[in-house]
């Protein structure tokens, strides 16, 4: 029905017999035979991701990884005999451009679900009206913890462990390791819902810090010097970093010319060294440096999530990286969730497969990924890894899991991980 | 062009039950086709002149009321007049106070059309278009429903010959005026157009202007009285700080305010609070294409702005909030001295309608406001979390009447009987157009009149509720130009202002002139004309291809505009 009409019922219950009486078209009472973005032979999902501008490195990355998934699953078959098609545009990291593209991708290429859209900004601009139309939001690529809500955003699902879980995960690592628990820590953030869900994390874990320090977003790549300059006259030992890739670039920098050293903590949304290095971070500054992470490391290629990715990834291609390992993955656990749902494939039933069904799911992850009916958390926490020699090393031998809560801490844990299906099919 | 203030006579008489009192028209009064009538009737809110003008040849037999919208009652001096667009309105009248000087103030004259363009397009489908000014002007609901009724009857007794229909038809206000004659008159009033309606009515809107005012007396100037005004020069003086400010900013003189706030963020807070768009005439809220290609640190240095989609709207809302001064302040003025006539309020004594002693602030910002504007609201050298500390700031006088604005209940209720929409029209065919981003009278005003006819839907019977019917409905909202219309200069470094301004389809009853001039209304009018004459089937048949062949209009079927910001929740 090409028009806009916006016939709003306060009781939903009578809404049928609302409708029935303004004689609307049966397109606009969700009566329709099959479901928006589904045919015979095709599913087709969106994303919404930056592919220029600032925020591209790195994150350019993951659309077309999971692209060449798709086309990798498509090539054998499709699932439930559907091929998919994925659409996913540029949004610059704009919430403007989100709104804008969002719209294009629902009311013009009419897709079933959203997979993957990026960024905490960006994803508040649209995230209502996704969830108010009943579109599933699948694997958003945040850490913000409020996306975490089924009540509020009963499609979304986030993807990756919230900062709230690994500013806990991080607490849980200070204060259970020896070198590290009796260091004079202090924190170093960006201002907003990114440094403000850390710091809820580490209040809910009760770790403290001597000195808090910030910049705000924007102000990544403008000098840093005060920062530091406060971080080592207040003799910080460690410094916990929750700040984008660009700012960890400027403040290791800003350090070395300072020749300030201290040990480094940092969120693992800052810390992938190939960007770092696309950034100008030479291995040296690396070396020493914690940071969490939630999938295998990409140089263990006797783990079969690596080493079958990264023939799909390369056979594309594509670089082999974090990104693209991350991305390629993701779409591999939402394959099996759209298989889950079956061959009457619909929105409700893909929703629902994901919560009852996640736990079936081969998944990358060395920690579980969870969903049920009253919680969409995701993955549940981290291993702490280390930089030697450039590379991603573990730290931990263990997992270290937690929730959203803000009143109960991280614990220690233990999962196995599956392996992947016979050529990461669904 | 700002053409919708509200402002107020104390002098005037306002029993808010309309009783016409004009003679009725005989026959040899009939307006005749090709001519433009006028005259004047009386009722008990004062005397109100109307215009009747007829279509050359071909009256289709229906004749279309229209209710204009706000006129600022109380002359407005010139230096602030002609930046608010009164000087250059056709609807204003230049006059000359002791004190003030040279000053604008709202005509009394009767409009039969939002413009001549409008008019000439209806004359020519064979529509009589009748108007009339009001007796008073302001919020002038009540004189705008009387001098309605009065000239409907005199239409009804002779006034036109040949009459089948009258359908209601207004802007702004006048969309409320129209709503609540076709309420009121079931049996007179065939159908209604509204346009940019303020549906929600006072006490919503200026809950709105109070976010704004007690936001920007907070953190930006503690000067400003903000409510409760016991001189005109007291409004005027808020007004004054406000649009001074405002251009301050905007010339880049002005950036932290006298109490430590960096204004253009203070701003933007209010706006974001008070649930204005995130985009205005000139600002489309996207960021300079150049900045997304060099980034923003290195677009800063060389001296890029707005930066970003965030400083975009920071720009947006300085023009928004400039936008809607004129009715939060001078529209306040106007209401508090109408509370004070009707309630025998003093002088000295308080006249505030809508008081905010519990409004826990933070609370209006939404999540996802927060989420994407936390960045730019943050964003400020040397201070850290300056979203929090506004905000901080904002609830920290909660239950303190010194720094708040308690209202007196007597005002209240005085506001509160000035007739407004109620819904209970939703037998006749209702259409109402509005505009995606109106920092006026925002998008979910019409939302909520959606909402309130939809509440009557049911009637209790002796089975229980059950659907009465209804009659056909359609709410168009318009869409700015589908390209980021922020035009910058040639080297880019700059928004090019003059570029775009009527073509961007943003603001009040700023309908798209690029698709036509009045295009858009036509095809309202169209669209009602089909659910007045035909059937719902058709009104629907004729929507659909209003909104293929006009363009412009929102083309989804699930749209939902914009929740308006209810203040009542964060106490």
């Amino acid at each position: 029905m090409p028009m806009s009409r916006t016939v709003r019922f306060l009781a939903g219950g009578l809404a049928a017999a609302v409708t029935a009486a303004l004689a609307l078209p049966s397109a606009s009472m969700g009566a329709v035979a099959s479901e928006t973005g589904v045919s015979p032979r095709e599913i087709v999902i969106g994303s919404t991701t930056p592919l220029t501008g600032p925020a591209a490195p790195g994150y350019k990355e993951l659309a077309p990884a999971a692209a060449a998934y798709f086309d990798h699953v498509n090539k054998n078959g499709g699932i439930n005999g559907r091929k998919i098609k994925f659409v996913y545009y540029d949004d610059k990291y704009s919430p403007a451009e989100t709104k804008k593209v969002t719209k294009q991708l629902i009311l013009g290429d009419k897709i079933f679900a959203m997979f993957n859209a990026l960024g905490t900004p960006p994803h508040s601009a649209v995230v209502d009206d996704l969830n108010r139309r009943g579109i599933p939001d699948v694997f958003v690529n945040t850490g913000y913890s409020g996306f975490d809500n089924v009540k509020k955003y009963p499609t979304t699902f986030p993807y990756f462990p919230s900062y709230v879980v690994e500013a806990k995960t991080m607490a849980y690592f200070i204060q259970n390791t020896p070198e590290l628990a009796n260091l004079k820590r202090c924190l170093f953030y960006q201002s907003g819902e990114f440094g403000d869900n850390a710091k809820a994390g580490f209040k809910a874990a009760g770790v403290d810090f001597a000195t808090e320090t910030s910049y705000f977003s924007g102000a990544q790549l403008q000098p840093l010097t005060a920062q530091i300059t406060a971080l080592r006259s207040a003799g910080c030992q460690l410094v916990v970093f929750f700040g984008v890739t660009s700012a960890t670039a400027n403040m290791l920098a800003t350090s070395a010319r300072a020749q300030f050293a201290p040990k480094w903590l940092v969120t693992s949304v800052g810390s992938d060294n190939g960007t770092l290095a696309g950034l100008g971070v030479p291995n040296a500054l690396l070396e020493g440096l914690y940071t969490p992470s939630f999938l295998p490391l990409l140089q263990d290629t006797s783990n079969k999530y690596v080493s079958e990715t990264k023939a799909i990834i390369e056979g594309a291609g594509l670089p082999w990286t974090y990104y693209s390992f991350y991305g390629a993955t993701s779409a591999y656990v939402f394959a099996q969730a759209l298989k889950a749902a079956g061959k009457d494939l619909t929105r409700k039933g893909l929703i629902s497969a994901l919560e009852t069904q996640s736990k079936n799911f081969r998944t990358p992850g060395i920690v579980p990924l969870v969903y049920s009916k009253t919680s969409h958390l995701g993955y549940n926490g981290y291993f702490m890894g280390q930089y030697k020699s450039g590379l991603l090393t573990r730290a931990t031998d263990y997992i270290i899991t937690a929730d959203n809560s803000l009143t109960s801490k991280a614990t220690r844990g233990s999962y196995t991980q599956k392996p992947p299906t016979a050529k990461m099919l669904p | 062009m700002y053409r919708r203030v509200i402002a107020a006579s104390a002098a005037m008489a306002m029993a808010l039950v309309a009783v016409p009192l004009a003679s009725p028209a005989s026959a040899a009064d009939a307006c005749a086709l090709g001519q433009i009538c006028e005259g004047t009737a009386t009722g008990s809110l004062g005397t109100t002149k109307w215009k009747i003008q007829m279509p050359a040849a071909n009256f289709n037999g229906t004749v279309l009321l229209y209710s204009h919208g706000y006129r600022v009652a109380t002359p407005v001096p010139a230096a602030l007049a002609t930046p608010l667009g009164f000087a250059s309105s056709p609807w204003y009248r230049a006059v000359t106070v002791p004190g003030l000087g040279a000053s604008f103030v709202g005509s009394d004259a009767a409009q039969v059309a939002p413009s001549d363009s409008v008019a000439n397009q209806l004359l020519a489908k064979g529509y009589a278009l009748a108007g009339a000014g009001y007796a008073t002007q302001g919020w002038a609901v009540a004189e705008g429903v009387q001098a309605g009724e009065l000239l409907m009857d005199h239409i009804n007794k002779g006034g036109i010959k040949g009459v089948k229909k009258i359908a209601v038809y207004g802007e702004s206000l006048g969309a409320n005026i129209s709503q609540v004659l076709a309420e009121r008159n079931p049996r007179k009033v065939s159908g209604t157009l509204g346009l940019c309606g303020a549906y929600s009515g006072p006490q919503q809107l200026w809950s709105g202007a109070m976010t704004v005012m007690y936001t920007w007396k907070t953190l930006i100037n503690p000067t400003i009285r903000g409510a409760n005004y016991q001189s005109y020069a007291q409004a005027l003086g808020d007004l004054q700080i406000v649009l001074g400010t405002l251009a301050a900013v905007g010339a880049g003189t002005a950036t932290v305010s006298p109490v430590g706030y960096p204004i253009a963020q203070a701003n933007m807070l209010a706006g974001l609070m008070a649930g204005l768009p995130t985009n205005s005439t000139n600002y489309d809220g996207f960021a300079n294409p150049n900045v997304e290609k060099i980034g923003t640190a290195a677009a800063a240095a060389q001296g890029y702005t707005p930066l970003s989609a965030g400083a975009s709207t920071a720009a947006a809302m300085l023009q928004n909030v400039g936008a809607a001064a004129a009715l939060g302040i001078l529209g306040r003025w106007d209401l508090e001295q109408r509370a004070r006539v009707l309630a025998g309020i003093a002088a000295t004594d308080n006249a505030n309608f809508n008081g905010n002693l519990t409004v826990r602030y933070s609370a209006l910002l939404s999540e996802a406001q927060r989420n994407e504007f936390g960045d730019t609201m943050n964003a400020v050298p040397g201070v850290a979390n300056n979203l929090d500390r506004m905000l901080n700031a904002l609830d920290a006088s909660i239950g303190n009447p010194a720094l708040r604005f308690p209202e007196n209940g007597a005002a209240v209720k005085a506001i509160n009987s000035i007739p407004t929409p109620n819904g209970n029209s939703f037998r006749t065919p209702t259409v109402m157009v509005t505009t995606q981003s109106d920092p006026i009278s925002p998008e979910g005003n019409q939302g909520f009149m959606n909402d309130l006819i939809s509440s009557k839907l049911f009637v209790a019977t002796k089975k229980g509720r059950v659907a009465d019917g209804g009659a056909g409905r359609e709410s168009l909202y318009t869409e700015p130009v589908p390209v980021n219309y922020t035009k910058y200069t040639a080297n880019g470094v700059r928004p090019d202002l003059a570029a775009s301004v009527t073509e961007s389809g943003v603001g009040h009853c700023n309908f798209r002139l690029n698709l036509g001039n009045g295009a858009q209304i036509i095809g309202g009018m169209d669209i009602l004309a089909a659910y007045m004459n035909k059937s719902i089937p058709a009104g629907q048949k004729k929507a659909r291809q209003v909104v293929r062949s006009v363009g412009g209009f929102v083309n989804d079927p699930d749209y939902e505009p914009t929740p308006l910001k209810v203040v009542a929740l964060a106490k």
